[in-house]
């Protein structure tokens, strides 16, 4: 199971300090939400789908946009019915289906929504993730909860691995499929031992697991080295007061 | 060698260091139950076992343990199966819905080695409780939050209370047949 969602690129987003990248994705996340035109806010959504495409090219932001296309298809048919104010565009005998103003809300939602969309997918696929973590700890976020988030990327495959280890073994005990396992009500009967056997086997790690941290220093009061560092990264501060300020600026611009 | 904590449980470790495996571990239980069996919804979301997991440890654990292991599971998944912009919604509403739900059903330790079942009527209220908070949840911060609108978030609607209602339900069972399989489930705070 591939927990890294990574992804190989280009550009400066790879380059930029997560701390900055965090704070810019903050930071757009709630420019899209304030009281500014919708020119401004396609122009947004279209900015990051633009960096999306010179960073991690075509495939992966097909994905990504097609990920969210389905929901982007029913906010754009079912959004206007809930605002029937203003000009009519389509009537359906004397009940107006659709307006101008209605129109415009659905669209302003759906590139609200892509910019979000976009702006989450492009952190997490140009920020390695223990350079997430810490650009987290750079936040206060306490060591303890960084510790823990490793230790679950850590588990996630091992856990991924017996589970799939304890499907097939419980198949095999089954015998072949017959018509019987087919049916939805057997196939969920089936999955009770599954799901135990394999809570089980999670269950028992975890004593291992305590004492594997206490063997490595786990609970001393001296404070613990670090292997990784931002260091390398500069003008963490700068970065963050300029992409403020842009959005200031552009809010200024383009606040209704 | 200064160790923070006194060894105060039966297994021989710290309390704080067994607190951590606990919670990495039960989490990472609620992110491959998230991922590892979706079905597709209409909206290109998917329903998943993540309640499930989620009630499990309700049932059987804190409601601390319950709800930061609901919270960070639910949207590391999220974050994992390349819908990120979901993660701050699962974090709070999955959290909610393990909290509330492990304070319904609360046994003391003493209970839960006698083998007392959670009354029928607790698991009911539970079942409610769970149904409104991830329902709701998804479609008042879907429709604010995400922006997707009162209508899109409408869709959720059915998934979500098939989702939560059979979760607590199955979880229940579930933290029943573990206790019964694994004793020492008990002993882990």
């Amino acid at each position: 199971m591939n927990v890294s969602i990574f992804k190989q690129g280009k550009g400066p987003l790879y380059l930029l300090d997560p701390r900055s990248k965090v704070m810019l994705t903050l930071y757009l996340c709630v420019y899209v939400f304030l009281p500014v035109t919708f020119a401004s806010v396609v122009g947004v959504a279209l900015f990051s789908i633009g960096i999306s495409l010179y960073s991690l090219g075509k495939k992966n932001t097909l994905t990504i946009w097609l990920s969210v296309l389905p929901m982007l298809i029913i906010m754009l048919i079912f959004s206007p019915l809930y605002e029937r104010g203003g000009t009519p565009l389509w009537m359906w005998g004397t009940t107006v289906v659709l307006t101008k103003e209605g129109l415009l809300q659905s669209l302003i939602l759906d590139f609200r929504f892509l910019s979000i969309t976009f702006a989450w997918s492009l952190l997490f696929a140009t920020t390695k993730m223990d350079e997430f973590m810490l650009a987290l700890q750079a936040f206060h976020l306490p060591y303890k909860a960084c510790l823990t988030i490793s230790l679950v990327f850590r588990s996630i495959p091992d856990i991924f691995d017996s589970f799939n280890d304890i499907i097939d073994s419980h198949k095999l005990r089954r015998g072949t499929s017959t018509k019987v396992q087919k049916k939805v009500r057997h196939r969920l009967k089936n999955l009770g031992p599954t799901l135990t056997s394999a809570l089980v086997v999670s269950l028992r790690s975890i004593p291992t697991l305590a004492m594997s941290l206490e063997a490595r220093g786990y609970g001393l009061k001296t404070k613990r080295s670090q292997f990784h560092s931002l260091d390398s990264y500069r003008h963490h501060y700068l970065y963050s007061l300029v992409f403020f300020m842009i959005f200031v600026t552009l809010f200024i611009l383009f606040q209704q | 060698m200064k160790i923070s904590k006194k060894i105060v449980n039966g297994m021989g470790t710290t309390t704080s260091a067994l607190h951590i495996a606990l919670i990495a571990v039960l989490t990472a239980v609620v992110v491959v139950f998230t991922l590892i069996i979706k079905i597709p919804t209409p909206t290109k979301g998917y329903l998943n076992l993540a309640d499930l997991a989620i009630c499990f440890i309700a049932f059987t654990f804190s409601p601390l343990t319950a709800f930061i292991t609901g919270a960070l599971g639910t949207g590391l998944a999220d974050i994992l199966s390349g819908f990120p912009q979901w993660a701050p919604i699962s974090f709070i509403v999955h959290g909610l819905e393990g909290l509330c739900v492990a304070c319904i059903v609360r046994r003391t330790k003493e209970q839960m080695k006698d083998g007392l079942k959670v009354p029928a009527i607790k698991i009911v209220f539970a079942m409610i409780v769970c149904m409104v908070i991830v329902t709701g949840g998804y479609y008042v911060l879907g429709a604010t939050v995400m922006s997707i609108g009162w209508a899109a978030a409408a869709a959720g609607i059915p998934g979500n209370v098939a989702q939560a209602g059979i979760g607590v339900v199955i979880g229940y069972a579930l933290s029943r047949s573990v206790i019964k399989a694994y004793p020492p489930v008990q002993g882990l705070l």
